[in-house]
């Protein structure tokens, strides 16, 4: 029997109206994590950190490096679409003019003829720094040959904390003894000149090197060599501004204009960048792939580029499956999903119009011995006996899905030197061996023969979370088999960039990606003089490694330089200052509408040749990221069923 | 009432002081700053190195009163580590995160918004939700419904928050598509991402709001006024919603007071989980980073948010309870 | 002579069916962490000694290679299936550990840190308390003064703060849950103690001589201990539900101490790839152990309480 709305039932009747609302409200929600772009062309992307400075003397991870390439254009740039990498102009005009030149000096005490190399660059007549308020009226200027030197300068000055002095140390004229000057002040003075670094005018740059340097282009396409504007650094670094490494003032094709702190940082084009155009040539099978439709065209194409800054893997991947990241790699434990058996990308991926690329990233993944410590520095059996101990192969099946090359030496498959036929005879992971080297160090049985204790060991690692905790508890078991007790010291990323600068660990968990594809970028890893705060956080110093090393780096890609750096990666086996792991392969998965995407192992400053369609991207949002409301109308009406009882209770309540 | 409220804020000035002691006791008396930069440079730092740690963050100077001449020749008793610590909070000159390399005063501008997005909502619909309920079980006390409610408010209680957090997001996020699974937007689109972390944050606190509240309804029909309107025949709806929730609110009031610290916990997860760069996010990623300047600094602003929460819930007594004065 | 507290309340106890079931549950739980506790060593060839116990010799298995789903025969790493060594009922985790010895491993760590901070809040709040109560005056105000502060600071914070500068650990976990969990069963203690000095058999007492501590232990403190008591069972659930919460954002149990919390972290990867299981034994057991104590405290507190004098 229908009762009339009476005012005791008039609240029952207000609750269903409001579920109702509150359903009607829900059918307009959506999950689209993004205010609308409007006409702008916007790409998605994600930051796993906040960058740790975008100050280019100071960028030495891959995070900043990523920001900072968009912003810092250097000279020269690597070739985007061209396989094996070339060397190309960006800021510089053309190739520079070289010339051997002998020079009469002191060496090692007996007067010779050296070898000098010099370079003279030529830059172009439309390189612009950005508009920025450092600069008079707001307007960016031209930059001059200046500019290039005093980034160098900065790169050699104590007071800028750089890291990138052993780039260019020793190998520039005259900068050894500007640094020396520097480090006993305390600051460079920038008033000193440095005899292989000269501007005869605003377009002209010559540098004279201490000794014929085929790899120095590498060197000016580093964002270390970037030009810097003297203004934006003196502007930025005065009191009460946020500091230079915060507001990055370059001539790249893109600037910096928001950065919320673990939030979001923003790029937008860079409204004065020069004329730069889409290649029109590119590697083999390049074409086929649409790499080339964009050929000739103006760069950059994208006017915003939005970095999300997300510390966890879970909620990135669940980002890029619903469209609203544009690409991604593939976390471990997809992998089944995503690949299938014949390394292709499997139906479900392809029929959401993704695309997978595989690459082979120039990398080195090791565990680094610090060769300083007392411990492990002059025991080479039982820096031997841990190698042995240890499992890269289970490590590739466990957490790269077998991917990986097991690293038997420093250098990756894809660089001169590396050969495949190399086998390391501490990296057979064989236990039996390990344990005898053990008797051999000292330790029997793990335990130390001299004081009867067992022995302790400290595991650093540079990130805090489950994935690299469970892999550092994976590295220490293998460690443990030796009879060692190993303790963990978890550190985040920036901690442990302070600690490998500074050399206080013992073992770190560590790897190398390569700045430019020469061997050297890995070989000088092992340079005595590299030692921290520079690469070589082992502080491995062997002498004949050192003087094999000078000779090799000045050669070209000889049967000879080969025979040199075969001789040096024997000594790097030997002398075991790392435990070799693998060598990672990149896979990148990329939406239908991410255009001319493709893999570089070296960080550069590829987001201006990057396109999307946007009508794409948003008919996928439309599709894959419609709620399913079916379930909350079954829950509803659960609901309502379940209040029914409760009126009834009611009215029978009201009639006693 | 003016007069009431400086008098209760000026009574709680030792509090803060107090708690700016504690944090000092801890940050440099517990812990010597040795300690600390050992942990921030790892092993076997050099001493050298040590020791610039130190003097970069004040810690060499001496801890109470510096009896020694400045570098300008001048004497600067203040210049110990408990007067700059103490400056530091009270004046709110806020020291500089050693791991982001900003001021935390303006760090904290920027991320005080996106929390209090999330708290104030949650807690305001936490009540909203709760009491009506409680007042409806109340209504049906001693009845089956009761006791199957309250049988459900202990299980809800006993789900630890995490499972609300990780199952909530998976279900009606990741599954369902209802909410975004993560992120923020500063501004007016901030709704569309605090709807799941509130109502997750509504859901893990449900049980225990619920059954403390239908605990202070129950004390309440127990009372005197309410047999006695009964028997005078005034419907029972009406004595619940008009007198039992009035007088019930001074005990609510209290339990406000006490449920903020929850509110704190909870926005540490939510905002961990959610991606809202709030100062809980904040807090977290210090402690991973070992940021102690943001640490001390957050404590210390915390502490003040909830002695002025209890300054308020003492006002808001006066306005509720009329047997309550300004005395 | 009127029944001591503690007869009425076991009498009450025993008549409440769910308290039962619900003491029943906390004893196995109890009996898993005893288990826990006693050492079996073994001895390995080669000199090595493993600790272990009697959990260990019971429950451990043999590790696997990667997840396997509940009683399975299989488990599956990057396409492979590999054969596994051993059942197991609750499956494995990602690194091929079972997820049942797991979650056993965890109700030692459960049963101490609900339990150790409770006994040092304890400690702490009667004997601040009762101080306070008896005393009155300066002591009374000195002491009022500290836990206003501690309690004006957020207790979460104050733990995140102290954690940071001890090393992380279960021990330093306690003492700083205890210290930072002592001041409401103080506030209650004062309360309390305030109440019963006035009341006629301790004037009687002081007539006869006895000291203040006389006093204060033998006729305050039993009046106040069904406090402590209820506190403790109390805080037990909630102490249990935070070391989940501080292990899983990194401050809790060291790595290689059982702990829910740990098994908690990697749930949000697992789940949508259809793996469920360690998910739910850590939830299953965390949530059994909290609602038996939630309950079987209820039943305590309202046995306990003095003023629900019917029986």
């Amino acid at each position: 029997m229908l009762a009339p709305i009476t005012p005791t039932n008039r609240r029952g009747v207000l609750i269903f109206f409001a579920l109702f609302a509150l359903a009607a409200c829900l059918s307009a929600c959506s999950n689209d994590p993004y205010a609308p772009e409007g006409a702008r062309q916007r790409l998605y992307t994600a930051l796993s950190e906040d960058p740790r400075t975008l100050d280019p003397a100071q960028v030495s991870d891959t995070t900043s490096g990523e920001i900072a390439n968009q912003i810092y254009d250097a000279l020269y740039q690597e070739s985007y679409l061209d396989r094996p990498f070339r060397v190309e102009p960006s800021l510089a005009a053309g190739y520079p003019e070289k010339r051997i030149f002998y020079e009469e000096a002191m060496q090692g005490g007996v007067r010779k003829k050296i070898p000098r190399m010099e370079y003279t660059f030529r830059l172009r007549d439309d390189a612009y720094f950005q508009d920025d308020p450092c600069f008079p009226g707001g307007k960016g200027r031209r930059v001059t040959s200046k500019d290039v030197i005093y980034a160098i300068k900065r790169l050699s000055d104590p007071a800028v904390q750089a890291t990138g002095y052993w780039l260019v140390a020793g190998k520039i004229k005259g900068i050894d003894d500007f640094f020396k000057n520097a480090s006993a002040r305390g600051k460079a003075d920038y008033a000193l000149d440095i005899e292989g670094l000269k501007a005869p005018d605003d377009r002209t740059l010559v540098i004279t090197l201490t000794e014929p340097y085929p790899a120095f282009l590498y060197v000016m396409s580093m964002t270390y060599t970037a030009p810097v504007a003297r203004e934006a650094v003196e502007y930025y670094n005065a009191g009460g501004r946020d500091g230079f490494s915060r507001h990055p003032v370059g001539t790249g094709a893109y600037r910096l204009t928001s950065w919320k702190r673990q939030h979001r940082l923003v790029l937008e084009r860079n409204p004065g960048y020069g004329k730069e155009y889409y290649p029109t040539t590119g590697a083999a099978g390049d074409r086929e792939k649409g790499l080339l439709d964009d050929a000739g065209k103006r760069l950059p194409f994208l006017d915003e580029i939005w970095y999300t800054i997300i510390p966890t893997p879970q909620p990135l991947w669940l980002l890029f499956l619903q469209g609203y990241l544009d690409a991604s790699g593939i976390p471990q434990e997809q992998f089944d999903r995503v690949i299938t058996r014949q390394l292709d990308l499997s139906d479900a991926f392809v029929k959401k119009g993704i695309s997978l690329e595989i690459g082979s990233d120039l990398d080195i993944f090791y565990i680094a011995f610090n060769m300083r410590d007392p411990v492990l520095g002059k025991n080479k059996y039982l820096r031997q006996a841990l190698s042995l101990s240890y499992d890269s192969d289970l490590f590739n099946q466990i957490y790269l899905n077998g991917r990986a090359v097991n690293a038997q030496g420093p250098l990756p498959p894809g660089v001169f030197g590396y050969d495949p036929a190399l086998k390391n005879p501490y990296k057979t992971h064989d236990l039996a061996k390990a344990r005898e080297l053990m008797v051999k160090a000292g330790y029997p049985g793990g335990i130390d023969s001299r004081t009867g204790r067992q022995l302790e060991l400290t595991y650093d690692i540079g990130a805090d979370s489950p994935r690299a905790r469970e892999q550092a508890t994976f590295d220490m078991r293998c460690f443990e088999q030796l009879g060692i007790k190993m303790k963990l010291q978890v550190n985040t990323f920036s901690q442990y960039l302070e600690r490998t600068i500074k050399g206080t660990f013992q073992m770190a968990s560590s790897g190398w990606l390569a700045d430019y594809p020469d061997p050297e970028n890995f070989l000088q890893l092992f340079y005595g003089p590299n030692a921290p705060p520079n690469p070589n956080h082992a502080a491995f110093s062997n002498p004949e490694y050192d003087s094999l090393y000078e000779r090799m780096r000045t050669m070209e890609d000889t049967p000879e330089r080969l025979a040199a750096i075969k001789q040096m990666v024997a000594i790097t086996i030997e002398g075991c200052p790392w435990i070799f792991n693998v060598h990672t392969p990149s896979y990148v998965l990329r939406h239908a509408w991410y255009k001319n995407g493709k893999s570089h192992s070296i960080t550069g400053n590829y987001k201006k040749y990057l396109r999307v369609d946007p009508g794409a991207r948003k008919a996928y949002w439309r599709l894959e990221d419609r709620p399913n409301y079916t379930a909350l109308y079954a829950v509803l009406g659960f609901l309502l069923t379940v209040c029914l009882p409760a009126v009834f209770i009611k009215h029978r309540k009201r009639r006693r | 009432m003016g007069l009431y409220i400086l008098r209760r804020v000026v009574l709680a000035v030792p509090t803060v002081l107090g708690v700016c002691l504690v944090t000092f006791l801890l940050f440099n008396v517990f812990a010597s700053p040795e300690a600390i930069a050992r942990k921030q440079l790892g092993k076997n730092p050099t001493a050298v190195q040590v020791k610039t740690w130190i003097t970069a963050h004040g810690m060499d100077k001496p801890m109470f009163v510096n009896l020694e001449r400045g570098r300008d020749g001048r004497l600067h008793p203040f210049d110990s580590r408990f007067w700059n610590h103490m400056r530091e909070l009270v004046l709110f000159q806020f020291p500089e995160s050693d791991y982001l390399h900003e001021k935390v005063g303006a760090l904290l501008r920027v991320k005080i918004v996106p929390s209090l997005t999330l708290t104030v909502p949650a807690f305001l619909l936490s009540i909203l939700i709760a009491l009506p309920l409680a007042l409806f079980i109340a209504y049906y006390r001693g009845t089956y419904l009761d006791r199957v409610a309250l049988f459900v408010c202990v299980i809800l209680m006993s789900i630890v928050i995490l499972n609300y957090i990780i199952l909530g997001q998976y279900l009606l996020a990741v599954v369902f598509k209802y909410f975004p699974i993560y992120g923020y937007e500063f501004g007016l689109g901030a709704w569309k991402f605090l709807l799941l972390p509130v109502i997750l944050a509504v859901a893990a606190g449900l049980g225990g709001n619920l059954r403390f509240y239908r605990t202070v309804m129950l004390n309440e029909v127990r009372a005197d006024y309410v047999r006695t309107a009964m028997a005078k025949g005034v419907s029972e709806e009406r004595i619940l919603f008009k007198h039992v929730l009035k007088n019930a609110m001074i005990p609510v009031l209290t339990v406000t007071v006490l449920s903020i610290p929850f509110l704190i916990t909870g926005s540490l997860l939510l905002e961990m989980y959610f991606g809202i760069p709030g100062m809980g996010n904040m807090m977290l990623n210090a402690v991973n980073n070992h940021d102690y300047p943001v640490i001390r600094t957050l404590v210390y602003i915390y502490s003040l948010l909830y002695i002025a929460g209890s300054i308020l819930t003492d006002i808001s007594y006066t306005l509720v309870d009329p047997r309550v004065t300004f005395e | 002579m009127a029944e001591s507290h503690l007869k009425i309340a076991a009498r009450r106890i025993r008549r409440d069916r769910i308290a039962k079931a619900a003491f029943l549950v906390v004893c196995l739980f109890a009996a898993i962490a005893l288990l826990d506790v006693v050492p079996v060593p073994r001895h390995e060839a080669g000199g090595l000694r493993l600790d272990r116990t009697a959990l260990d010799a019971l429950f451990q298995k043999e590790v696997e290679k990667s997840y396997s789903p509940p009683l399975a025969g299989t488990g599956v790493l990057n396409r492979h299936e590999f054969p596994l060594k051993s059942r197991h009922l609750l499956g494995t985790n990602n690194l091929g550990e079972d997820v049942l010895y797991n979650a056993l491993k965890g109700v030692r760590t459960a049963f101490i840190i609900g339990i150790v901070p409770s006994v040092l809040a304890a400690f702490f709040a009667v004997f601040l308390g009762l101080f306070a109560g008896f005393y009155g005056g300066r002591i009374d105000d000195a002491i009022q003064y500290v836990y206003q502060v501690l309690s004006s600071i957020p207790a979460i914070l104050l733990l995140i703060a102290m954690l940071m500068v001890m090393e992380r650990g279960l021990w330093q976990l306690c003492v700083a849950l205890g210290v930072t969990s002592w001041v409401g069963l103080c506030r209650l203690i004062r309360g309390e103690t305030l109440k019963v000095k006035n009341m006629e058999y301790v004037e009687a007492a002081r007539a006869l001589g006895a000291s203040d501590l006389r006093i204060l232990l033998r006729h305050i403190l039993p009046n106040v201990m069904y406090l402590v008591i209820i506190e403790m069972t109390l805080d037990f659930s909630g102490l249990v539900m935070s070391e989940a919460v501080l292990t899983y954002i990194g401050l809790g149990a060291e790595p290689g101490t059982g702990s829910w919390g740990r098994m908690l972290m990697t749930a949000d990867r697992e789940l949508p790839n259809a793996i469920w299981w360690n998910l739910a034994g850590a939830s299953v057991f965390l949530f059994l152990l909290v609602l038996a104590f939630n309950l079987f405290a209820d039943s305590l507190r309202d046995a306990l309480d003095p003023r629900l004098r019917k029986d």
